[in-house]
């Protein structure tokens, strides 16, 4: 790593840069990538790596072996995740205290040991490496692939893969007009929610009248279920600052904003070191590449509320104000942050602006459907085997994805419902999964492709639960300026908590229709406007489960508390105490190696016991 | 010394409105909730009305106007934390220590708290012990956590904390 | 010169000047669109969304506010179809069912439709419309009150919850709330629980205005200096025939009422000049 950092002038000093860096990699004998996004970084990679070098430093080896941390490769469920190359051997699930052997075994022998490589749950198989595993082999990576090759606080990393060089494209070949022209050609639509063209954005904007422009990324990923954003901000940040200045040169902006949401602290952390080390090289200022276009940005943190991820309130947020939406009857691409023209766009769509000017709009066009294109990432979560963060091309089932990526639902389990698009989203049926994600496609359904999170539920989830989990969730979003958003989804909430209570009444399911549509036609911003969605996709598919809370006062699946009864089948329990100890309301009497009883008039329904019972014995009733 | 602290908070950023929201975040990190005092400075120095500042501090989670307890449980209610059973986490709290999210129990010694999402999807239900996080937690788990707090107190944690957070800033050299 | 464009509201051709709303225009032409939250003079936030119309563009139907919709060439705005007329009943009902005792939301009810509230009814003092804040906010720039707080947690409030100096307490908060207008306990008591449409606007009422006029012409009075001095009485008067009692409906945020007549009777913080009533300061524009 070159301790003098010399500022890039000009696109031949750029491809100098990328010549010596690319030489000065090839002296190390075997490569380390070892995951360090958060969900890894949650299961202690950290102290993985801190093994790796100090075990290196006691053998001596550290000339020879690179270890590097990187953004998230996407299969947190089996972090910490290593890949060793030469060989492209495949670790998870490393605990610290594996370094040692690593070193010994494969780095120094070259033998693969068994017991870290990952075993497919079909087969019962290892798996070598990561192209062989089910997981990533029905995937087309080509935004979440990057990661593995950058460190995210190097933009040397970044610079060697190519980075910056569809910048230089666009700055020597392209004017504003064929940037513009060009991802129009892609198709690119926009991947926070909406599916608006990009490109007719950035055209709208460019025309608005205005000096000042600005250009602002949306890294506000409130969807709860939905992590995409934020793995590709913290895994490769200099990819989206790249993605930015290519559209702040089309629109004729000078400035950026980057919104990153608080409870990500390593994505802002990551972006922050990315920015500065884009300025120590001369890649954000003045005369960037020689090429006479400046741009600077700026990182912004959110607060912690959902609503910020409507254009309007973000800009608010940015301005430092409370994050409430105004009417939107003149678009922000004319009338924005601080009222000059904004161009918003999603950390996913920034993300996706380099590739298709490096590879051609044609490359990207190829891949989708008519009218979605390219690639979209996905958080595949919730009752599902396989979880992680998933890329197919637009189109792919989502049979494909829940089943073939993510290995169907937990403990044998029957799937029955899938979750798209986070709050705004829908529930679709098992049924509906051979709908291909499609902006299109999945709204038609009463859905929609949202930011990308899929949460997978089974026989063991209450569907109108989910739907008061998603009313009770923007109850609380909803900044309340407007009427319809802010009284009409509490009534909403009301009126299905009275149904999982047992104080349902048929009359009250036309009234939920009756005000779900008052919500969506007349709420102010985007979040009132879709809030309605989870209740009346579960309104429609799964109308069997809202009568039998009602008219049955029964819940099918066992969830809603006032419905059920727990108890102890006596022939099951064999007396071990776990329930007894776990349960915090002191309910659950019994002697030792005896039959446990619950006593009803204790019990909360809390569903501890339930949990911790390794014997199946506690059913609910 | 309040007004000293929020001196460095404030340097460089002076009568620019649009600074707020960090102001406020810094100011958040090192008193670990937000006090009058500090806003009513902080409104004059940006040139910001105090209604606004009380406005925002109010309306974002991330601010807390009341002081919080010297260790922060966070419990994950993000969907996919949901499904995975994390209402179990905050039953497990309220039968434990009495107390409901956004409370303080009554010796200080810890706040339980709700987020939304935290984008560790995969490993849910997600906690989050004073910035560390544990993964796959369970109703068990979570009381012998919280055991564990209360058995150490304070200087254990602090001490974790300091060392992830050091660990950390290595990282990023 | 000003420029002016020609619109169709409801069929009728109107020519109007740019730069003003739709829902400006209508009533200037006596086109009655529901409206609660918009004040003349006053910015327009879109919050009470009564107002909605349905804006036709290129054939398809866009439901949008008519108070934060500037007019445009050729435009086509239907507001009394079917769709607006359920939409805005609905959005009655609901701010009937918050604030069941205020005769004025009660007004707004009956005129927009609603025969019956479905929802089990809430006491309480406040809407949300934001008549207050924004008068504070703009007229005065005095910020003394803000909507604080998000969701339904959201509400009125001083700073910290305490009346700040800068607040001269000059009233206009309680000249434009929609809820000081003598309250109705009819339908919070109990057996009586429903609305019977009867009673006509208090406010309508209190200026001595036919028993048929609409309430939205009254609320949608336009606020200034000379407005304010001609109602100071009625508003003493509103204020001194209050009940004050703890079951008064008025909205707890607002300092205490009591304060009122004795500033005026010549108290402490008349001679120290807090009071704006007397001698108003100049509105900024």
């Amino acid at each position: 790593m070159p301790k003098v950092k010399p500022r890039v002038k000009s696109v031949k000093d750029l491809t100098e840069l990328r010549k010596r860096l690319r030489s000065s990699v090839k002296n190390f004998k075997s490569k380390l990538t070892i995951c360090g996004g958060t969900g890894c970084h949650a299961s202690r990679s950290q102290d993985v790596i801190d093994a790796f070098k100090k075990e290196l430093k006691k053998r001596k080896l550290e000339e020879g072996v690179w270890v590097r941390a990187t953004g998230c490769h996407g299969f947190c469920e089996q972090g910490p995740l290593m890949i060793l190359e030469p060989g492209n051997i495949f670790y998870c699930g490393l605990k610290p205290g594996d370094a040692g052997e690593i070193i010994a075994e494969t780095i120094l022998k070259g033998e693969v040991i068994e017991r870290l490589l990952y075993t497919d749950p079909v087969t019962s198989k290892k798996v070598r490496t990561e192209a062989e595993i089910p997981f990533y082999r029905a995937q087309d990576r080509q935004l979440l692939a990057q990661n593995r090759h950058v460190d995210p606080c190097s933009i040397e990393d970044y610079i060697a893969i190519g980075g910056y060089s569809a910048l230089a494209k666009t700055l020597t070949e392209f004017s504003p007009e064929k940037v513009i022209e060009e991802v129009k050609i892609s198709g690119l639509r926009g991947r926070g929610g909406g599916g608006f063209p990009t490109a007719r954005k950035w055209a709208e904007c460019r025309s608005a009248p205005g000096e000042e422009k600005y250009v602002i990324c949306n890294a506000d990923e409130g969807d709860p279920g939905a992590y995409m954003d934020r793995s590709i901000l913290e895994g490769n940040p200099h990819l989206v600052i790249e993605g930015m200045m290519i559209g702040a040169w089309a629109i004729g902006a000078r400035q950026g904003y980057i919104y990153v949401r608080n409870e990500y602290p390593l994505a802002v952390k990551h972006a922050r070191i990315a920015m500065q080390q884009a300025r120590e090289y001369g890649l954000l200022g003045d005369d960037i590449l020689g090429g006479g276009f400046s741009f600077d940005m700026e990182i912004c943190r959110g607060g912690g509320a959902f609503v910020c991820g409507e254009s309007t309130a973000l800009m608010a947020s940015l301005e430092g104000k409370v994050g409430e939406p105004r009417p939107k009857d003149v678009h922000t691409v004319a009338n924005g942050l601080w009222h000059k023209p904004t161009t918003l766009n999603n950390v996913e769509t920034w993300a996706n602006v380099p590739p298709i000017i490096s590879n051609g709009a044609a490359w990207f066009a190829g891949k989708g459907t008519r009218g979605s294109k390219g690639t979209k990432i996905f958080a595949l979560t919730g009752r599902v085997k396989n979880t992680g963060l998933v890329e197919v091309a637009m189109g792919t089932p989502l049979r494909t994805i829940v089943f073939d990526i993510g290995g169907g639902a937990i403990n044998g389990r029957a799937v029955k419902a899938v979750q798209t698009g986070g709050p705004s989203g829908g529930c679709l049926p098992l049924d509906r999964l051979d709908l291909p994600v499609d902006f299109d496609a999945l709204y038609d359904a009463g859905s929609m492709v949202g930011s990308g999170g899929i949460v997978v539920m089974d026989e063991k989830t209450c569907m109108v639960d989910v739907a008061k989990y998603f009313l009770a969730f923007l109850q609380d979003e909803s900044c309340g300026k407007c009427v319809p958003c802010r009284l009409g989804i509490d009534r909403m909430l009301e009126i299905v908590t009275d149904i999982t209570e047992g104080r349902g009444r048929p009359e009250q399911i036309d009234l939920l229709k009756e005000l779900a549509d008052t919500v969506a036609s007349a709420s102010l911003c985007g979040l009132g406007k879709t809030a309605p969605n989870p209740v009346l996709s579960t309104l429609r598919y799964f109308p069997e489960e809202y009568e039998a809370h009602v008219n049955e006062k029964r819940c099918p699946a066992g969830v809603c508390r006032e419905l059920i009864e727990y108890e102890i089948d006596a022939e099951k329990c064999n007396g071990c105490g776990t329930c007894r100890r776990a349960c915090p309301y002191d309910a659950i009497k019994g002697k030792k190696k005896e039959a446990h009883v619950i006593a009803s008039h204790k019990c909360q329904k809390c569903g501890i016991c339930l949990s911790e019972c390794k014997f199946d014995s506690i059913i609910v009733t | 010394m309040s007004v000293l602290t929020l001196e460095s908070i404030l340097k460089g950023r002076r009568s620019q409105p649009h600074q707020l929201i960090e102001v406020l975040h810094d100011v958040q990190e090192r008193y670990r909730h937000i006090p009058e005092e500090d806003m009513r400075i902080v409104s004059r120095e940006l040139g910001v009305p105090l209604i606004e500042v009380y406005r925002v501090a109010n309306f974002y989670k991330a601010f807390s106007l009341k002081p919080r307890g010297r260790n922060v449980i966070t419990i994950c209610t993000g969907t996919a934390c949901h499904v995975r059973g994390s209402n179990l986490l905050s039953n497990q709290v309220l039968g434990q220590l009495g107390i409901s999210p956004g409370d303080t129990t009554e010796d200080g010694q810890l706040t339980l708290e709700q987020v939304n999402c935290l984008g560790a999807c995969a490993l849910g239900p997600v906690v989050v012990l004073n910035g560390t996080y544990y993964k796959h937690m369970t109703p068990s788990k979570l009381r012998s956590l919280i055991n564990s707090v209360n058995e150490k107190g304070i200087e254990d944690t602090d001490d974790a904390k300091g060392k992830t957070k050091g660990k950390k800033r290595q990282r990023s050299h | 010169m000003r420029k002016y464009v020609t619109l169709k509201i409801d069929g009728a051709g109107i020519r109007a000047p740019k730069g003003s709303s739709v829902l400006d225009v209508a009533i200037e032409y006596g086109i009655c669109i529901p409206h609660l939250c918009h004040v003349p003079n006053l910015s327009d936030i879109g919050a009470c969304r009564l107002c909605i119309v349905e804006n036709i563009v290129n054939g398809r139907s866009k439901i949008t506010t008519s108070c934060t919709l500037g007019v445009e060439e050729g435009m086509v705005i239907l507001s009394n179809t079917e769709r607006i007329k359920k939409l805005r009943r609905n959005i009655a009902e609901l701010l009937v069912a918050q604030a069941p005792n205020s005769r004025a939301i009660q007004d707004v009810a009956v005129r927009c439709g609603v025969k019956e509230v479905r929802y089990p009814f809430r006491n309480n003092d406040c809407v949300l419309c934001g008549r207050c804040v924004r008068v504070c906010e703009e007229m005065w720039q005095a910020r003394a009150i803000g909507f604080v707080g998000r969701g339904k947690d959201r509400r009125v409030d001083f700073p910290f919850g305490v009346r700040p100096d800068f607040c001269k307490k000059c009233g206009s908060c309680i000249y434009l709330c929609p809820m000081t207008i003598t309250p109705c306990d009819g339908p919070m008591k109990p057996g009586k629980e429903y609305l019977c449409g009867k009673c006509e606007s208090q406010l309508s009422m209190a200026s001595g205005a036919m028993e048929d006029t609409c309430v939205w012409c009254e609320l949608g009075k336009g606020f200034s200096v000379h407005d304010m001095v001609i109602n100071e009485r009625l508003l003493l008067f509103m204020m001194i025939s209050m009940p004050i009692s703890p079951s008064s409906t008025l909205p707890k945020h607002f300092f205490p009422l009591t304060a009122y007549p004795v500033s005026y009777s010549g108290s402490a913080a008349h001679d120290q000049g807090e009071n704006c009533f007397l001698r108003p300061i100049v509105p900024v524009f």
